[in-house]
């Protein structure tokens, strides 16, 4: 996400999101929780959605 | 229509319903204790107010609440959706707290909590509940629903920024600039071609939406 919003440029329509493109411990902090959520929701994601689409 | 309840007053709900195409999705954390607690002293009870304004003039309405790593097991109990179903409500919009910028995560829920959630708002969902959770409830709608994909959304500012979402603060068109070009809403609808569904789903489907929103400028 934050690769492609650097490559396109679209505008920040706040300070907030301005600021969230250039603070390395919300970058950090962002990728840790998607590393936890990975852990715990993909198999969710796996039996839930992947599999039924299958039937 | 997002928005904390506090100024629809009988006249304002009279106007919606002449309107009749708007629906307020109005903002609570919980009951009178949470609600207050964020958002100041006798909202929990204006929001009861336009809630019976609402009923009278006949303006259909739901809520929408944020779930953070305190409230998330009151704002998907029964006891809480029966509570403001009873009022009038007629959906849940879920929208997990997500910090921006230099926000705390301290109120962000853990993994093992939205693991949690999945499973209390699909309980809810089979008791015949209105209930959708913006995060949680992809493997119903084949993924993130924004970028104005088929059957999904995009996100308007009042300003006229476009943006893929809500949630997503980066806007890739401005809706009155195009109208000035002689376009219409058709036009960001465009920038959305490049969207091919892919077989992995969710976060794929959703990055290459977003990229390609961004990318047609």
């Amino acid at each position: 996400m934050k690769e492609f919003i650097d490559e396109c440029k679209p505008e920040p329509i706040d300070e907030s999101a301005k600021q969230a493109l250039k603070d390395p411990e919300y970058k950090e902090k962002m990728i840790r929780y998607d590393e936890d959520l990975t852990k715990v929701m993909d198999p969710i994601w796996e039996k839930e959605y992947k599999k039924s689409k299958m039937i | 229509m997002y928005t904390n309840g506090a100024l629809i007053a009988k006249e304002t709900a009279k106007k919606l319903a002449e309107a009749g195409n708007i629906t307020p999705a109005i903002s609570v954390e919980g009951f009178e204790k949470e609600t207050d607690e964020r958002r100041g002293k006798g909202i929990f009870k204006k929001i009861l107010e336009a809630m019976n304004n609402l009923n009278e003039a006949g303006v259909p309405f739901g809520i929408s609440v944020t779930p953070t790593r305190k409230n998330y097991a009151l704002l998907t109990s029964e006891k809480f959706i029966k509570y403001f179903q009873a009022k009038g409500s007629l959906y849940t919009w879920m929208f997990q707290l997500m910090p921006i910028g230099r926000a705390s995560f301290d109120l962000v829920v853990t993994a093992e909590q939205r693991k949690e959630m999945f499973y209390r708002t699909r309980d809810l969902i089979k008791k015949g509940y209105f209930v959708a959770d913006f995060w949680n409830c992809g493997s119903v709608s084949d993924g993130c629903i924004s970028a104005g994909r088929s059957g999904g959304y995009l996100y308007i500012e009042w300003n006229g920024n476009v943006t893929p979402c809500a949630f997503n603060p980066y806007a890739a068109a401005n809706i009155n600039e195009i109208y000035k070009r002689g376009g219409t809403l058709n036009d960001v609808l465009k920038i959305n071609l490049s969207f091919k569904k892919s077989e992995n789903g969710k976060i794929i489907m959703l990055l290459n939406k977003v990229i390609g929103f961004y990318r047609a400028r």
